[in-house]
């Protein structure tokens, strides 16, 4: 009879420990390979704006003049385009998600001048070490 | 991994008239689709059996514009109310006979016919495309032409390039 | 002769998932018409071909619908390969259907919650959408998101899944299905859920027929048009399919079909993950689409058969992308059935249509 299933499986989780989580006392680990929010490695990214282009939110933007990489987490939609395009693999998908917040600001990363090395110019045929 | 589809130019005065062929013939009338293109807007009537699958037969009227009027084949299939009132209210095409008619308030827009405004950057990129097939076109005629004393004998059939272009003659595209 | 009153229904109600207006006129509690009246979710996403190019447009054909978000994705992948003659190589096609399938389980079950919960049936609401739950995790697993899952791409896949989590995959399923079936027969012997849904919201086989009805909702009324027997796309590769039909054409034959669907789809997710084999996923696509390509697509989602069409316009942006939903095409059913039923049996009908209201609006 239905009536008795039910009332065994109701029996049964009165026992049991409950299916919900305190969340957000009690954090719920992700499984791997989840979607969270993008990071990126400034150092080796060479700032070709391809990510840009390739991002369907524009969440991304790129100043060369600044030196400045900047995402606003918000507006990501966590397709992982940027990911795929990126040609250094400077940006990673990371599991955590973007928490909560009072007041939504693009994350902007300044890739420090390289002065180890300069440029040599096809005029100039002296070397800089 | 196709589905079988034909493509067929019709009239306004013919759509009544398909209508009820396709209805006798044991078809039923799956949607309706508006597109705005370069010469008007077109309305496109899709059909499929009920039972088995021969291929979605898609009746296209050309040539329209905002205001024009065509009948409604809602006392054959109940079920297009919802394409019929989107056409008017996004096209601004006139529906005329329809069983329900909403009169212009089933989606409450703040334009009048949204869909037949293209956006500047879109017909720009089409300017674009067409100069560049041009371009193209050009060229590959002035290859054939260097190559044709040598070539008239081989060449018999145009060499196809782009792929998937099935517009009329795709009857022989079959659903595996 | 009573006096005729109009009741509004909607758009906000607690058994609707989506927000519908329906006007009834009722006669002494009977309704005696149902006028609907939708554009509460109208974001027009249609035109929006003309600012997203064709790569991209994938990402807002899956946010159409929270429910159906994968039958989205898929039909408009497939669509957009059918007109470039695009080969998807045969994994992804596999893997497409699993996902697909694991979808509609997902589908139903929410809608069975729903369901239980319109009767009052808490207890079993809460018991389905923890079901619901593992199904859930199935898909962060092997995509990494719960519910808009961005795995689709025209030309595959965009990641492949690893054999040690289709293994876990196939586990989970197992276990569903024990569950899951305890949970039906519970719900479906039960005389009270008989009671308020045998004989109500009739639909003759020749009124389906008529008023171009699809999905489960026709089904029930033992009109066969599952897209899933016509071999579009991956389908061609199951084994045997047979579609579930119901003569008797009321709620609880709907209410019938949806619960073993969930069990059908179940086995043909373990169908697929078993018959994998190794291989890549996916294939690149680059270039405009050529002037005047068009192609049509058809796809047998939750709700039932969704039709595609996309015209090419030379540039990398589609001049039109047209997806009719599912559940456009019941909305005649919807207000036939109305007619002529209690009014407190209206919450009942509606649901066992299944409206998803943001497809039909988009």
């Amino acid at each position: 009879m239905g009536m008795f299933e039910l009332g065994g499986m109701t029996l049964k989780w009165l026992f049991h420990k409950p299916a919900t989580k305190q969340y957000p006392q009690v954090q719920v680990p992700p499984y791997p390979g989840r979607r969270g929010h993008i990071e990126n490695d400034i150092q080796t990214c060479i700032l070709c704006s391809r990510c840009v282009k390739g991002c369907p939110a524009d969440a991304l933007e790129v100043d060369r003049k600044n030196r400045t990489w900047s995402i606003n987490l918000y507006r990501c939609i966590q397709c992982e385009n940027c990911v795929r395009v990126c040609p250094t693999h400077s940006l990673t998908m990371s599991e955590e998600l973007a928490g909560p917040t009072t007041h939504i600001s693009a994350i902007v990363h300044t890739k420090p001048e390289d002065t180890s090395k300069k440029k040599v110019s096809k005029n100039d045929s002296s070397k800089q070490s | 991994m196709t589905v079988k589809q034909n493509y067929h130019s019709i009239d306004v005065s013919q759509i009544l008239t398909t209508a009820q062929k396709e209805k006798d013939e044991g078809r039923r009338c799956i949607q309706i689709c508006c597109t705005t293109t370069d010469d008007g807007i077109d309305v496109m009537y899709s059909y499929r059996d009920f039972n088995g699958f021969s291929g979605v037969e898609n009746f296209v009227v050309h040539g329209l514009s905002k205001g024009d009027e065509i009948p409604s084949i809602q006392e054959f299939f109940p079920s297009q109310f919802p394409f019929e009132n989107e056409a008017h209210d996004l096209f601004g095409i006139n529906v005329t006979n329809m069983k329900l008619d909403f009169e212009g308030n089933f989606y409450k827009l703040g334009e009048d016919a949204p869909m037949t405004v293209i956006s500047t950057e879109q017909l720009k990129r089409k300017e674009r495309a067409k100069k560049i097939a041009a371009a193209m076109k050009a060229k590959q005629q002035k290859q054939n032409a260097q190559q044709s004393p040598v070539a008239k004998k081989e060449t018999s059939s145009p060499t196809q390039q782009s792929p998937g272009t099935n517009n009329k003659s795709s009857s022989e595209k079959k659903g595996e | 002769m009573g006096k005729r009153s109009v009741i509004p229904f909607g758009p906000q109600h607690p058994v609707l998932p989506e927000p519908v207006h329906l006007d009834l006129a009722v006669e002494d509690e009977k309704v005696v018409k149902a006028i609907p009246q939708i554009g509460f979710i109208h974001r027009g996403l249609e035109k929006l071909t003309e600012t997203h190019d064709y790569q991209n447009y994938v990402y807002v054909a899956e946010r159409i619908c929270g429910i159906c978000s994968f039958g989205h994705s898929l039909g408009y992948c497939e669509t957009i390969e059918q007109m470039m003659d695009v080969d998807v190589p045969m994994r992804a096609q596999k893997i497409r259907v699993m996902l697909h399938e694991i979808s509609r389980i997902q589908s139903h079950l929410l809608w069975l919650g729903l369901t239980a919960d319109a009767f009052g049936f808490e207890s079993l609401f809460m018991h389905v959408w923890r079901l619901r739950e593992n199904v859930l995790d199935i898909f962060e697993m092997t995509t990494g998101g719960r519910v808009i899952l961005s795995i689709n791409k025209v030309g595959g896949l965009v990641r492949d899944i690893s054999d040690d989590v289709l293994s876990q995959v196939e586990s989970k399923l197992v276990s569903l299905k024990d569950e899951y079936q305890q949970i039906e027969k519970t719900f479906l012997s039960n005389s009270s859920v008989k009671s308020r849904t045998v004989g109500v919201g009739v639909i003759s086989h020749d009124q389906a027929e008529n008023l171009g009805m699809v999905g489960p909702f026709a089904r029930a009324s033992h009109v066969n048009n599952d897209v899933r027997c016509l071999g579009i796309g991956g389908y061609r590769l199951l084994s045997d399919f047979v579609p579930i039909l119901d003569t008797t054409g009321d709620c609880y034959g709907r209410i019938r079909v949806r619960c073993k669907e969930v069990v059908q789809s179940i086995d043909i997710a373990l169908e697929m993950i078993r018959s994998l084999s190794s291989g890549s996923v996916s294939v690149d696509v680059k270039g405009p689409i050529p002037d005047g390509a068009q192609a049509v697509n058809l796809l047998e989602q939750p709700r039932g058969e969704c039709f595609y069409y996309s015209l090419g316009n030379g540039t990398q942006y589609l001049e039109r992308m047209r997806m009719r939903t599912p559940s456009s095409e019941n909305l005649a059913g919807m207000v036939a059935a109305l007619q002529g039923c209690d009014l407190a049996d209206v919450n009942m009908i509606i649901l066992t249509i299944d409206p998803c209201i943001s497809c039909t609006e988009r």
